[in-house]
Order: C-alpha cells, then sequence, then structure tokens
C-alpha cells in the first residue's frame, strides 16, 4: 500500500506513465517471487500482436495529412456539400472535424489544422464568438467512435488480452462505434441550428463551379475513405492492411503528386509521428506485463465481489462507471486509460452482464468528453494556447457542449442498442 | 589556448556526437517505417494478384512493430516528450521544479535499468537455447532492442539528472548571491 501511493505521487509529479506501470508490474512479479524477466517476456509480445501494425501506420498517415493542406480542402468540400443547410457552417465544421479526427487521432491535431480555417470562418457568418471557441475546441475529440481511430483500435486490443468468454473483435468495434457517433453528430448540429446569428450580407450561394472545383482539388483524398472504410467494413482488408494501404497511399499522394511535403522534411514527419507511437507502445508493452499480473491475482474478481455488495443493479453500476470515466478522462490521456482502466473495468462489467463492444463504446464516448472536461481536459489547453484566449472563457464556452454530450453519452450508455444494432 | 575556447571545443565534440546518434537514431525510424510501408503494401499486393507471399513477411513486420515502438520510445525520451498525467505539475513552486524533476528522472532510471537488466537475461537466455525466430533467424536478435532501448532510455535520462543538478546547483548558488 505505502508502495502504491509512492508510485501515485510520482506519477501525479510528472514521471513517465510507462514507469509508473512497469514498477507496479515488477513489485507485483517481484512480492509473487516470479523470475522478473517476465516483464521482458511480457514486452517482447508487442511482436507477436498483427493488428499494432495499424499503430505506428495510421499515426504517420494521420500526421502527413495534418502536415499538408488536406484540412483546408476537407473544409472546401464540405461546405460545398452541406453549405446549403440551416446553419450550414456550423454543420460543415463539425462533419469535417469528425472525418479529419477519425483519421488523425484525436491528439489535437484536428484544433490546430482545422480551428485555424474554420473559426474565422464561423465568425464571418455571425455566429457568436463563444459558440465558436466551444464548437472548435468540442469538435477536437468528435470522431473518435469512427473508423479507423486509434482508441478505438487500443480497445480491441487490450480487450484481446484478457482472454474472454465474448471475443472482441476491432471490426466489431468499428461497426458498434458509427451510430453513437452519428448520434453525437447529429445533437451537436441540431443545437448548432438553433443558434442565433448576427445578421449578416446574404451569402453566396455554392455555385455548380465551385462544387466542381471543391471535387476536383480534393480529387486526390476523395478515395481514401471510402478505400479504408470501404475495404475494412467490406471485409477485403485486415485492419492493418487498411492501414498500410492508407500510408502507402497518403505518402505517394502528399510527397509525389499534390508535393505539399517535401521529400527532405519527411524525417521530422516521421520522428514526430514514431514519438506518439513510441509512447504509447511503452505503456502499451509494460501494461501487458501490469495487466497479467492482474489477472494472475484475479483483480477484477475480487473488485466485482466489493462491487456487487453495493452495487446489484446493471444500470447503477453503469451511472456510476460513467461518473468514473469522466473524471478519469479528465487526468489520463485517452491511451493511458485504456490500457491502465480497461483490464480491471471489463471483466467487471462483463459480471454485470455488460457487452464487451458496447462497455467499448461507452468508454470511447466518456473519454471523448473528457478531452474538454474542467479543469483540466487536454483539448482546453491547446484551444486556449492556438486561439490565445483565457482558459477560463474555454470553460464557459464549452459548457454548453458538454451538457449535449453527456447526454448523448447517457444515451449511449442505456441504450445498449444503439451501439449493438450492427454488430448483430 | 585559453580555457574557454577549450571548454567550447569539447562541448561542440559533445555536441556533434549527440547529434551523430540522434541522426542515426532518427535514420533507423526513417529506414523501419518507410520499409514496413513497402513491405506491407507488397504483401497485400502479392497475395491478391498472384496469390503469393513470403513466409517471412508477417513475423518480420511484427519485430519492426515492436522495433518502431522502442525506438520511437527512445526519441520521445529525448525531450521529456513521454505520456504523463503530472496533475500536480502547475502546483510545484518554482525553487521546487528542478528537484522534482530529479526525483522523477532517478525514477526513470532505476525502472529502465531494471527493464533493461532482465531483458538482457530474456536474451541471453534465448541465445544459450539458440532459439529460432523465423527463417533460422535467432530470436535474440529481435530481443536484443529490449535491453537496448530500455538502457538507452535510462542512459538519457542520465544525462537529464545531470542537468537537474546542475540547474539546482546554479539555483542554490544564486540564492547565495542574493542572500
Amino acid at each position: 500500500m505505502p508502495a502504491a501511493l509512492l508510485l501515485i505521487l510520482l506519477a501525479l509529479l510528472g514521471a513517465p506513465l510507462f514507469t509508473i506501470i512497469a514498477s507496479s508490474a515488477l513489485l507485483g512479479f517481484y512480492s509473487e517471487e516470479i523470475d522478473l524477466s517476465v516483464v521482458a517476456i511480457e514486452i517482447y509480445r508487442l511482436a507477436e500482436m498483427p493488428v499494432l501494425l495499424a499503430i505506428p501506420l495510421f499515426t504517420f498517415a494521420g500526421y502527413m495529412l495534418g502536415k499538408c493542406n488536406a484540412a483546408a480542402r476537407l473544409v472546401r468540400l464540405t461546405h460545398a456539400l452541406l453549405g446549403w443547410l440551416p446553419g450550414g457552417l456550423a454543420i460543415v465544421a463539425l462533419t469535417a472535424c469528425a472525418i479529419f479526427t477519425a483519421f488523425t487521432g484525436a491528439s489535437g491535431v484536428t484544433i490546430v489544422a482545422l480551428g485555424a480555417l474554420l473559426y474565422p470562418a464561423l465568425a464571418q457568418e455571425g455566429y457568436r464568438e463563444r459558440f465558436n471557441l466551444g464548437l472548435i475546441t468540442t469538435s477536437g475529440s468528435l470522431g473518435l467512435l469512427f473508423a479507423p481511430s486509434l482508441p478505438l483500435i487500443l480497445y480491441g486490443v487490450v480487450a484481446q488480452q484478457l482472454g474472454l468468454d465474448q471475443p472482441v473483435s476491432i471490426d466489431d468495434l468499428f461497426l458498434a462505434g458509427i451510430l453513437p457517433g452519428l448520434l453525437m453528430l447529429v445533437m451537436l448540429s441540431i443545437y448548432s441550428m438553433m443558434q442565433k446569428r448576427a445578421p449578416r450580407a446574404p451569402q453566396p450561394k455554392v455555385t455548380k463551379e465551385e462544387f466542381l472545383a471543391s471535387l476536383r482539388e480534393s480529387a486526390w483524398e476523395i478515395p481514401l475513405p471510402f478505400v479504408v472504410l470501404g475495404g475494412i467494413y467490406s471485409g477485403y482488408f485486415a485492419v492493418s492492411e487498411a492501414a498500410a494501404v492508407t500510408a502507402l497511399y497518403v505518402l505517394v499522394v502528399e510527397v509525389f503528386i499534390q508535393r505539399e511535403i517535401k521529400l527532405k522534411d519527411l524525417p521530422a514527419i516521421i520522428r514526430e509521428s514514431m514519438i506518439l507511437v513510441g509512447g504509447i507502445m511503452l505503456i502499451l508493452g509494460v501494461s501487458l506485463a501490469s495487466t497479467n499480473y492482474i489477472i494472475d491475482t484475479e483483480v477484477p474478481t475480487k473488485l466485482f465481489e466489493t462491487i456487487q455488495e453495493h452495487v446489484d443493479s446493471k444500470w447503477t453500476f453503469l451511472i456510476l462507471l460513467n461518473i468514473f470515466l469522466l473524471i478519469l478522462g479528465t487526468m489520463l490521456d485517452i491511451f493511458s486509460a485504456l490500457v491502465i482502466v480497461v483490464p480491471i473495468i471489463l471483466p467487471v462489467a462483463m459480471a454485470y452482464g455488460i457487452h464487451p463492444v458496447h462497455l467499448g463504446i461507452v468508454f470511447l464516448a466518456n473519454m471523448q468528453v473528457g478531452y474538454f472536461t474542467p479543469p483540466v481536459g487536454m483539448n482546453l489547453f491547446i484551444a486556449s494556447y492556438r486561439f490565445g484566449k483565457p482558459i477560463m472563457e474555454l470553460y464557459r464556452a464549452t459548457l454548453p457542449f458538454f451538457f449535449i454530450l453527456m447526454l448523448a453519452v447517457l444515451i449511449i450508455t442505456y441504450v445498449p442498442g444503439l451501439s449493438l444494432m450492427l454488430v448483430e | 589556448m585559453t580555457d574557454s575556447t577549450m571548454a567550447n571545443q569539447k562541448r561542440s565534440f559533445l555536441q556533434r556526437c549527440l547529434h551523430f546518434i540522434h541522426s542515426i537514431e532518427d535514420g533507423m525510424l526513417v529506414l523501419l517505417l518507410c520499409g514496413m510501408i513497402l513491405l506491407a503494401s507488397a504483401q497485400i499486393f502479392l497475395r491478391n494478384f498472384f496469390d503469393f507471399g513470403f513466409s517471412w513477411s508477417d513475423p518480420l513486420l511484427r519485430v519492426m512493430v515492436l522495433w518502431l515502438g522502442l525506438l520511437g520510445g527512445l526519441a520521445a525520451s529525448r525531450d521529456g516528450k513521454h505520456i504523463t498525467i503530472d496533475a500536480l505539475a502547475p502546483f510545484i513552486p518554482d525553487s521546487a521544479r528542478h528537484a522534482v524533476a530529479l526525483v522523477t528522472q532517478l525514477f526513470t532510471i532505476l525502472v529502465c535499468s531494471i527493464i533493461a537488466w532482465h531483458g538482457a537475461r530474456f536474451a541471453f537466455m534465448d541465445y544459450e537455447m539458440q532459439t529460432m525466430a523465423f527463417s533460422k533467424i535467432p530470436i535474440w536478435y529481435f530481443e536484443s532492442i529490449i535491453p537496448f532501448a530500455f538502457g538507452m532510455i535510462a542512459v538519457r535520462y542520465c544525462i537529464h539528472a545531470t542537468l537537474s543538478v546542475f540547474a539546482i546547483a546554479r539555483q542554490w548558488q544564486e540564492k547565495k548571491a542574493e542572500a
């Protein structure tokens, strides 16, 4: 117990998270008198999971898309397609951000790359500044539930390590995320349509020429979602194969065809993206060891017995889980939360009769809101930095969006069918 | 030659060494990732159009993931870009900042050294037993990335920790000068 408190203190003071997880595994195995080389053996299991190939490849592709002008082209295209709707530009912003986040991961890239374009454009359309700030900050994590987002893949990887009776396939997770993700998108779009706008000069209609021009401009990127999503959903590609195709395609298009990224800039982009991959892989590798220890010592079973003494219904458990995950989401980034908490929570949730795929969606939906929950949601700080606004202003700006998405999270939690309909 | 110019030259030699090491690391990341993209794509192409595949490409790709992950982790150590929680960081007073950093750095050195040591034992066991991975390649070749990467992370944090000690000493001297 003193050791656990010391580790928590070290983590809060800023020790790399992987060292905290590793030392808890090392201490655990040491106390059970198991040879500590088991930790190295577990880390080597990173080389035994085919799906992990998707992580470096999708991350690299995401960084490439963030570095070229794909964001600007995506906004122009969505505007040509959806700009005619009432509240059109806000919906354009939400949709474009969701697509971009699904491909680039919710690492703040969306706020930086798309925010710069959408924020002034929204102001020009007469939306209130606070609404614009809130919308952009919230959109930074919107799209997390859509394939091929990294957190969905990682949840599948972690769940597969637990040896569950009900296997969790990543393809199922990709299907399960669609409707809950759309629900969030629709709810935010309705809120945007209800916004009052300052009177403004009538905007020119999107002409046929503009429509065709935007299509032509994005001609190289348009096939990407179709190839990736079509390939995965039809079962033609495994996830890792889709990642390889995406990485190769993006590399060839942006470097050799669009020529927006110079060959000499490539090493820096690779390094930057692999730092993120390294961070994820280190915590994943050492958490394979700690998960092994957790399973060996039957922590989830004991936890379930303790919780069951106080909580007997599945629904009460779920609401407690929602509160817990929401707090967790403000403190831990999504990757750490996945590898640390899922191995403990998932067996408990399954003992309550919750479907593992449904739990994954609930988990990620909560984490998505955690990204901009005060006081320490990461995207609040990124947006504050990016738009030069005080953090208090962002707390206020995101509040209505927080309540809307919390409502969506509750619906997703208590209507399992929404997640499981497409899977079954 | 004065002492200061010698110090400058020494530093620039050290900097050159570091620069050299960094370029090797970056080069390995570039090679591994590009190799991975090409190999994985080639495999899909061959399988779909020629119904053909190399038996070694799948296991090799998986090993490349491990190597890329650990070397990426090493690159993250260069600028201290690891995933952290540090929820208390905003509340640490400036005067204690370097000391706190030193504590977390020493802890990182300790943990990484232990993993590197046991990783080396693990690879050595497979070396002695002559375990083969695939295509008759000894598996310890691949496993040796674990002691290497964690060992190098420990070395890197030794550098960070030394810098922290210098910073603490400087702060202390400034305080003394003020008083």
